[in-house]
């Protein structure tokens, strides 16, 4: 990496006074090379207890059958694949940020890449057990794969979006997990140089024999980036097909063109919103304020505020599309979504998604710290809404209307949704522990570039227009990890 | 197996006016106590279009007490509100009636009583049936146009269907609503009886139902539907106040059979295929329990597993039992928990017709393979056959003109065709 000055007038995307690469090894390793503290063991206990209730809810559904949850003949998925497409969903931000984000050398992704790479596995992980959990005979899953068998040579069914599914889905969590694990890769070396004992050992071995050597960072960089270009087109396709469960089929409410879209735009959206979520608890309890500055709050707002919208055109296109297209079946879908018996799900729906993230437009609420995390909650509580109201209302009254009927969930169902909550915050709270949150490698390269020490340093040396200069200094007071005082006489 | 009218399963119940159940403040489902000859019963309430006001009636039969495991303590006792006049029995008394505030929610496997004006029931009146044959059959702008992927044409069809093309056809003229259809097929078809509480949560694994409708003769503010002239949407339903003017249509509804299935295209693993017989299949050894056929079907046939009906200790009934599973049909397998399951065109019959006429070395008859649902129907409003043979029974009903295919506008090519209903209103006679 070239010592290269960025412009003074781009915001700083990593704070702090006397900032070194050790302090930085030092400060990302804290959580790891340390007893975990109260607020991680209050956290870690409240989560592993949902995850009991996951494993109590789904051993009871798998001992008797789906009819622990409250599905009927009429409305075949309800919290499963709602829960299902909400867990996809999320897991895209991750690898936006990872992938896209990298393609287009967006560096303020270093410092938030690894904890929403984490958050893509362990979403991905949750949405893969309802995928399992929502079979009928879960034991016979392997026949959604196509293998050699003696059945006569028989084969999967390529027509069907569930079977496209499993391979988006397959494929989606093992190019995430290695692109993940490529990126750990020296990280898990500095832990292992400054461990001792059987602890080194461990890491030595998860560090597959990293050297550090030019020649390793330099392969390292080549196969980053063939991932990222692998992960990239999987941003749009994994959330296209799920959309086709729904898209290809022959629902009234489901039968619709723009679901990849507009699946994918929501999946972004419901994505950056669980990040925020988890970040910015996670830069308070670990001190990452100098990694996960206020433009990466800032910038992740921005996004939630662009694909929330998106989201809001496309709820409305559907309505119009509805009344345009002159099907009674499907006018009436949509007419019930809003009026009928599930009216508050609907209006929850737009609500939390559309109106909502509208409040970004004001740059002083997406500055705001609570409001932001409070939103990202409003915002995961819409998207989850979203996949109930097109999964159920569109199905609890269809073509032919003596089949109509209401979806009442069991304390299963909302076991096992809860139950994935606490799985998916177990994993994450037993990351932040055992691996660095924060990419350490990626954020040093920012070190010497695009720093708040590196432009202080550009600044005193002088050379720099004063306007530029003022411009960024107003740039940094929005940042609560800047004290403005070491400005005034620069 | 549902009541005709009420669509209630495994009770009775106090039938009353809509208008009498606002006017009295009761809720349905909410008990009352009814008092009659000086007996007494609790049941709940149930409003029943078409009940004259300021009445009431419940069902006898129930209640009963050494009927063995099915029967007894279901409902309530109705017969001592009989009296015995002149000789003969009077089945109506002044009644008194009493809200005690208990709820009893009554399973129904219809809860939707209206068609939304929805062209899945078609029917027309005799003066314009003999005016137009064709009338009512909503084809006043022509066929529909039939869209194929793949190249289907006759000369050269590549899910031919060489010697036999199974199909039914369905006169709503004929048929009453009585749904013996509906126990002769779950007898035929060892479909498992659920339980009340099962009903309740919409689950009856019933493979062939009686859709009932409701319509509501045009009163008040109430719009009725162009294509009718009945009110049946549900917001102008709630509009009306007088529920007596009420006209029924009944219509069995199973499997299409469609010749492009949409269950079967979204099945991952091929467990629902068509036949060269145009039968679509379940195999249900290679179920996996997604249930996305049964999300797909726009008819709403499609009947899943949800317990392991025949190996459940919490589910008392004749598949469960030693000696009662005996009257389970060999020819045909139970079926495991988490698979789905649906009208088969008693493919074990048309099985078993088959080999009959290879055996004896001739061709199979029409009319020589019975459904079970047909063969109990008293009405003869289902007819099943071979579509390939031109003298068959079911072809010559299908030439009907007041054929038509339900939701055929999906392009689904369902293999039921059914008859417009005509009704002999509408004329002075009427008024």
């Amino acid at each position: 990496m070239a010592h290269h000055h960025e412009s003074i007038i781009r915001e700083p995307l990593m704070t702090g006074k006397d900032m070194t690469y050790a302090r930085i090894t030092d400060e990302i390793l804290l959580p790891v090379e340390n007893k975990p503290n109260k607020a991680w063991w209050i956290g870690f206990i409240v989560s592993a207890l949902g995850a009991m209730l996951w494993v109590v809810s789904i051993s009871l559904t798998f001992w008797y059958g789906l009819g622990e949850w409250g599905l009927n003949k009429t409305v075949g998925w309800a919290w499963d694949i709602t829960g299902f497409v909400w867990w996809v969903g999320i897991g895209h931000a991750g690898t936006l940020i990872s992938a896209v984000l990298l393609v287009f050398s967006q560096n303020w992704r270093n410092s938030i890449n690894r904890s929403a790479e984490a958050m893509t596995i362990f979403a991905v992980i949750c949405a893969a057990t309802y995928i399992v959990a929502h079979m009928g005979r879960p034991w016979l899953a392997y026949f959604t794969l196509p293998l050699p068998n003696q059945y006569g040579s028989l084969w999967v069914n390529w027509n069907s979006a569930l079977m496209m599914d499993v391979f988006a889905i397959s494929t989606y969590f093992s190019v995430s997990l290695l692109f993940w694990y490529t990126g750990l890769l020296p990280d898990i070396a500095s832990i292992r140089d400054r461990a001792k004992g059987l602890r080194r050992r461990i890491y030595s071995i998860l560090s597959f024999g990293w050297t550090g050597s030019l020649k390793t960072w330099q392969r390292f960089e080549t196969v980053s980036l063939i991932l990222a270009g692998i992960s990239t087109p999987l941003v749009l396709s994994v959330h296209t097909i799920v959309s086709f469960d729904f898209a290809t089929s022959l629902e009234p409410g489901w039968h619709t063109t723009i679901f990849p879209p507009y699946f994918v735009a929501g999946a972004i959206f419901s994505g950056f919103a669980m990040v925020q979520t988890l970040l910015l608890v996670t830069r308070k309890v670990l001190g990452l304020e100098n990694y996960i500055t206020m433009f990466h709050i800032e910038s992740m707002n921005k996004i939630i505020l662009l694909t929330g919208s998106i989201v809001g055109v496309a709820y409305i296109t559907e309505f119009f599309i509805a009344w345009y297209s002159g099907v009674e079946y499907e006018q009436y879908a949509f007419i019930n979504r809003a009026t009928g018996p599930y009216w508050w799900a609907y209006w929850s729906m737009m609500s939390c998604n559309v109106i909502s993230p509208q409040l970004f437009w004001s740059s002083k609420l997406r500055r705001n710290i609570p409001f932001s995390w409070a939103l990202s909650i409003v915002v995961n509580i819409g998207m989850w809404f979203e996949r109930f109201v097109i999964i159920v209302t569109s199905l609890h009254r269809d073509y032919i209307p003596s089949s109509w009927a209401m979806f009442y969930p069991t304390w299963v169902d909302v076991g096992v949704f809860i139950g994935s909550i606490g799985v998916f915050f177990t994993l994450f709270l037993l990351f932040i522990r055992v691996l660095p949150s924060v990419a350490i490698a990626e954020v040093k390269l920012l070190l010497k570039t695009a720093s708040e020490q590196a432009k202080m340093k550009q600044i005193k040396e002088g050379h720099l227009e004063p306007a530029e200069v003022q411009y960024y200094k107003e740039s940094l007071t929005k940042y609560d990890s800047v004290d403005m005082a070491d400005y005034e006489n620069v | 197996m549902p009541d005709p009218v009420s669509k209630v399963t495994w009770d009775n119940f106090v039938a009353m006016a809509p208008s009498d159940a606002k006017k009295l403040g009761l809720d349905e489902f909410g008990v009352v106590k009814v008092t009659a000859n000086g007996y007494t019963v609790e049941l709940p309430v149930l409003e029943q279009p078409g009940q004259a006001p300021d009445t009431i009636s419940i069902a006898v039969g129930y209640g009963r007490t050494a009927a063995g495991k099915v029967g007894d303590n279901v409902g309530k006792n109705a017969f001592p509100f009989y009296s015995f006049l002149n000789g003969t029995f009077q089945t109506t008394a002044q009644a008194t009636i009493e809200a005690t505030g208990d709820t009893f929610p009554l399973s129904q496997t219809q809860t939707h009583h209206s068609y939304e004006g929805r062209n899945v029931i078609r029917e027309t009146t005799f003066a314009e049936y003999k005016k137009n044959p064709e009338a009512g059959k909503g084809e006043e702008e022509g066929e529909h146009k039939k869209y194929d992927l793949w190249e289907n044409t006759n000369e050269d069809r590549i899910h031919a269907r060489p010697v036999y093309d199974w199909v039914m056809a369905i006169d709503l003229n004929a048929c009453t609503g009585c749904g013996a259809c509906v126990i002769a097929c779950s007898a035929e078809n060892n479909v498992p009886v659920v339980g009340k509480e099962e009903v309740g949560r919409r689950r009856e694994m019933h493979w062939i139902r009686i859709d009932r409708y409701y319509s509501f003769a045009e009163n008040g503010t109430a719009k009725a539907d162009e294509r009718t002239g009945m009110v049946t949407k549900e917001k102008e339903i709630a509009k009306l106040e007088d529920f007596s003017n009420v006209t029924v249509v009944h219509q069995p509804m199973l499997c299409q059979h469609c010749d492009h299935a949409p269950c079967e295209t979204v099945c991952p693993v091929l467990a629902t295929v068509h036949s060269s017989e145009g039968l679509n299949q379940m195999a249900y050894n290679r179920c996996v329990g997604t249930r996305y056929c049964a999300n797909n079907c726009p008819y709403k046939v499609r009947r899943f597993n949800w317990f392991n009906y025949w190996n459940d200790s919490r589910f008392d009934n004749y598949l469960n039992n030693e000696h009662t599973q005996l009257v389970l049909n060999p020819d045909v397998t139970t079926r495991f928990r988490g698979v789905m399951e649906k009208c088969s065109m008693c493919v074990q019959r048309i099985q078993a017709g088959k080999l009959k006429a290879k055996m004896e070395k001739r061709p199979l008859q029409d009319g020589e393979i019975k459904m079970a649902c047909q063969q109990t129907c008293s009405a003869n409003a289902i007819i099943f056959g071979n579509r390939n043979d031109k003298n068959s029974e079911v072809y010559k009903a299908l030439q009907s003109e007041r054929t038509y295919y339900v939701l055929e506008e999906l392009n689904v090519q369902p293999g039921i065709g059914y008859q417009v209903k005509v009704r002999n209103t509408g004329t002075e006679s009427l008024a």
